[in-house]
């Protein structure tokens, strides 16, 4: 121990000084007079009449000097070495990852890391500086460089745990433009280490220590789920991995639209991971939406333990086929899991007769268009809401045009150097808002583009006249082109990472757009458009995103899934991928001691030693008031009987005390009336 | 009168005693001792003073029928006179420790003034007794009366014990033994006897006897000319004191002084006892002619 003030020391000379000039006597000389008794009593009445007197040795006077003595300890500000992660200024980064979760330590790991950063806390120094950073997929600033541990204490409460992984990298990166301009910064991680593997080991300025939370506890988790149809049945998978030390069966349970299908239980060696089929499900398959699927097993994970999937398409919509008879076209859109595909022929089409979403025109356009989308092939030469369609050219060296660029997808995995025969095609006059798709020198073959809240799109040759229906690159093209003019809410699967803000991608014409997730709070994401993005993922499940379109509401859903095996595998990373980076351990010879002031524990025992102060005084003052009580009682004649009664006596005997008491008085107060009569002569 | 071989042995010098031999003791009221003597009684006697005229009742002395008030009134009267008897007056000297205390010390004056009150007394036809006080009556003479007495007197005082402690109320309370009739007792000392003095004065008033109390102190008791740290030894052995003399002590001794004095004169005053308070260093025919005469112990 240390004292940072040790000139103040200098104080407890007091001590040693009250207790000299207590033991100290003073050299007298001796003298006869004739009689000491008039200076006796005379030092009597000066000491009765002087402010002090001889010093005697009580335990009260003993516990005062033990006081003073503290006092004095205090104020010369002992301190002790102790190994402290935080001294000076410091970044704590608080992982808030899906994996601390786990409650493989009480009450989990989150609370854990909170309250081991409370801890730390506690000991600040008053001229540390703590910040605080949450990491998860994104990181983010709770508190920055403070002193003052009740703020400090309130943004560690405000920290939230999430089912996201947790991005160390870009942590990092925030610590260092927080210590921008600083010197003497460290950095210290709490959590499990569960974090998304860098590219190559972290290089940062500063030391980081990581004090690591949690146990190699065990755990199964589900890391995939989906479904597909085959042949008209419906066959759902999953996958399911075990992360422990040891050969478990893990039984799954697997939820059709929240009715429970089957039960399956899968035997996994330690570590390995396995699937599970469930189907062919004929009955399933026409009303099926969503699939849940469930692990029974009790473990430190739960968040892992559920997993939702979106039966076919996320979105579903009513699609027209207007043709003379295009099998190549029917059995492309067919593949298409989220449309219902009606078919009429051109004299029998009714315009706007059913409400569909998407209308296919092939080799035919009606004099008045239909709402929703409208896909154009081999338009006859006329003029259209596209463009022109003018007489058929011959055609060479197809390519990507201006909108067949990645970023609106309608050319993903087309490939179109595998058409070799197109003979000919309309020469195509786009519209100022319609882009090109597929061009030739000679003419767009593929335009699209959107006008007046509608999706419109047009493919300038008949298909009869190419080998493009014959090409895998077909089916694709038309998957593509439904998407387009249907998007889904969420791209591609319709599955969605935890917390991960979601831009739900609209139907043309929608003009209302609500989400209602798992936990059954809705909320409106449009208007006002663009739809602004939705950030309330957390929860694991199905999100339900209802459109209106056109008066009509289109349902469509997304799930949300952790499927991490980064946090599902819950044993503890032993380092993490920073360079120099200390694992912080009590006792670690790597971690920093700093001087730590104890004075509050010796305050602290201050207190104490009062509190026995307070308790003695207070004893001996009760103590002093009863003997006072009791000899104040003892000059009152018959009423001391009564009253110095112990509280031991037993009750007959204090009743009948009471009563000889009661007759004693009346016998004294007659005898005082007989003497007063008798003095006045009455009796004579 | 006192030859020189008398003066040897007696502690007056004969130019003290003779200016004692005009002096008489006074009592406050006249006693009846029973015995003949010149003071007057108040009980009727045969003296040449005529008191009173009485009616004659049978059995009376037929001699002092005053005939000439019979011619005048036909009646028989008597003439009563004063009867005058003598006094029996104690002494009684402190000879304890604390006595031996002062410059001059107090015994010697309460030796002195022993002697000149039992020579005034015994001028005057009074019996004396000489007793001196330690923690008991130690020991007394009873000398008779006339003037040859003082030898007695003289030889006892110079004898006199000068040790042992204070106990006034058991050596008063001694005198009982010896005085059964009414008479004049002085009690010389200094009255610091840590068990108290009002118990043996009461004894004392208790056997009919006028007290007189001389309280000798010597002038460093009055007025202590000390200062610094001392530790007080009692002469009597009562136990030792430490005291830093301050001015501060000094004020409070004179006070304690004080109100001893004051409870002993008011106690006197309270008994009707004579009371006076005399330093050791005053000269013995200054306190019998000055300090007696105001307390009205001596005319």
């Amino acid at each position: 121990m240390s004292l940072l003030v040790p000139a103040a020391l200098a104080f407890g000379i007091i001590i040693p000084i009250i207790l000299l000039l207590y033991f100290m006597r003073p050299k007298r000389q001796n003298r006869v007079v004739g009689s000491t008794l008039l200076w006796q009593q005379a030092l009597q009445d000066l000491q009765a009449s002087r402010p002090w007197q001889r010093l005697r040795i009580t335990p009260l006077l003993l516990l005062q000097l033990l006081a003073a003595l503290v006092i004095v300890l205090i104020l010369a500000r002992p301190a002790i070495f102790l190994p402290s992660p935080i001294s000076g200024d410091t970044i704590i980064i608080l992982q808030t990852s899906a994996s601390m979760q786990a409650t493989d330590v009480t009450p989990n790991r989150f609370e854990a890391a909170k309250s081991q950063i409370t801890d730390l806390v506690d000991g600040l120094g008053p001229n540390d500086h703590l910040s605080l950073i949450s990491m998860a997929h994104t990181p983010q600033v709770l508190i920055a460089s403070s002193q003052d541990k009740g703020q400090i204490t309130a943004a560690l409460q405000r920290a939230k745990v999430t089912n996201q992984d947790a991005d160390l990298e870009q942590a990092l990166s925030l610590a260092i433009a927080l210590a921008a301009g600083r010197t003497n910064i460290q950095v210290l991680v709490v959590g499990d280490g569960h974090v998304v593997a860098p590219d190559q080991t972290l290089v940062v300025p500063f030391p980081v220590s990581y004090l690591r939370i949690g146990t190699d506890a065990a755990n199964a988790a589900l890391l995939a789920l989906a479904s597909r149809s085959l042949q008209g049945n419906l066959v759902a998978l999953a996958q399911v991995a075990n992360y422990s030390h040891e050969q478990r069966s893990i039984p799954v349970e697997l939820y059709a639209d929240g009715k429970l299908v089957n039960v399956q239980t899968i035997t996994l060696g330690a570590g390995a991971s396995g699937a599970i089929q469930w189907g062919p499900l004929p009955s399933l398959l026409p009303t099926t939406r969503y699939l849940h699927a469930q692990i029974l097993t009790q473990d430190a994970l739960s968040v892992d333990h559920e997993a939702w999937a979106i039966v076919g398409g996320s979105m579903h919509g009513r699609v027209l086929l207007v043709t003379k008879g295009n099998n190549f076209l029917q059995a492309a859109l067919l593949l298409q899991s989220n449309i219902d595909l009606y078919k009429t022929t051109p004299d029998k089409y009714v315009v706007n007769a059913g409400n569909f979403d998407l209308t296919v025109f092939d080799g035919f356009v009606p004099a008045t268009l239909p709402t929703g989308g409208v896909f154009f092939i081999n338009p006859p030469q006329g003029s259209y809401i596209f463009g022109q369609s003018r007489p058929q050219i011959r055609v060479s060296h197809i390519g990507t045009g201006s909108a067949g660029s990645e970023s609106s997808g309608l050319l993903d995995n087309v490939d179109l150097s595998s058409i070799h025969v197109l003979r000919l095609s309309h020469l195509l006059v786009p519209a100022l808002w319609a882009q090109p798709v597929i061009v030739t020198p000679e003419t767009p073959l593929l335009i699209a583009g959107e006008n007046n809240n509608r999706r419109i799109a047009a493919l300038s040759f008949d298909l009869h006249d190419s080998d493009l229906p014959l090409q895998p690159s077909f089916p694709i093209l038309i998957y593509n082109l439904v998407n387009w003019f249907l998007p889904p809410p969420v791209a591609g699967d319709g599955q969605v990472s935890p917390n991960l803000p979601v831009t739900v991608q609209t139907w043309p014409g929608a003009d209302r757009v609500t989400i209602n997730g798992p936990d059954q709070q809705t909320v409106t994401v449009a208007p006002p458009f663009p739809v602004a993005p939705y950030a309330l993922t957390n929860s694991i499940g199905i999100y339900q995103v209802t459109q209106r379109v056109y008066g009509l509401e289109r349902q469509g859903a997304f799930a949300v899934n952790l499927f991490d095996p980064q946090q599902s595998r819950l044993a503890p990373a032993n380092q993490l991928p920073v360079v120099h980076s200390i694992n912080f351990a009590p006792g670690n010879n790597g971690v920093p001691r700093v001087l730590r002031e104890v004075w509050p524990w010796i305050a602290a025992f201050l207190l104490l030693i009062l509190c026995l102060e307070w308790w003695l005084f207070s004893r001996g003052y009760r103590l002093q008031s009863t003997a006072a009580t009791t000899a104040g009682k003892g000059k009152g004649g018959y009423t001391r009987v009564g009253q110095a009664r112990s509280r031991n006596t037993p009750r007959f005997i204090s009743e009948a005390r009471d009563q000889l008491e009661k007759r004693y008085r009346v016998a004294r107060k007659r005898l005082t009336t007989v003497t007063r009569r008798r003095k006045k002569g009455m009796y004579r | 009168m006192v030859n020189e071989r008398a003066t040897s042995r007696f502690p007056l010098d004969s130019g003290v005693l003779q200016r004692l031999d005009s002096l008489p003791l006074l009592t406050r009221r006249p006693m009846a001792t029973g015995r003949p003597g010149r003071r007057r009684s108040p009980l009727a006697g045969s003296s040449m003073e005529f008191a009173d005229f009485r009616r004659y009742t049978p059995g009376d002395d037929f001699r002092r029928i005053d005939w000439r008030a019979y011619a005048r009134l036909e009646r028989l009267f008597l003439r009563v006179f004063e009867a005058e008897e003598n006094l029996t007056v104690t002494v009684l000297v402190d000879c304890s420790d604390s006595m031996s205390y002062g410059l001059p010390t107090k015994a010697s004056l309460a030796m002195e003034l022993a002697a000149a009150l039992a020579y005034v007394a015994l001028k005057c036809e009074d019996s004396v007794i000489v007793g001196a006080l330690t923690d008991k009556l130690t020991t007394y003479r009873r000398v008779g009366s006339g003037k040859n007495a003082v030898w007695s007197v003289g030889e006892f005082l110079q004898r006199l014990p000068r040790s042992g402690t204070t106990d006034l109320n058991r050596a008063l309370y001694d005198l009982g033994r010896i005085v059964n009739r009414p008479g004049l007792t002085i009690v010389i000392s200094d009255f610091l006897a840590p068990g108290g003095y009002q118990t043996g004065i009461q004894a004392l008033r208790q056997l009919r006897q006028e007290v007189a109390l001389l309280q000798i102190l010597a002038p460093d008791e009055l007025e202590p000319d000390i200062q610094g740290d001392w530790q007080l030894q009692d002469s009597e052995g009562a136990g030792n004191v430490d005291v830093s003399v301050s001015p501060a002590v000094l004020q409070a001794y004179r006070a304690r002084l004080a109100t001893f004095t004051q409870e002993l004169a008011a106690f006197a005053h309270s008994y009707a006892i004579t009371y006076t308070l005399i330093s050791s260093d005053t000269t013995v025919i200054d306190v019998v002619q000055r300090i007696l005469r105001q307390v009205e112990l001596v005319k």
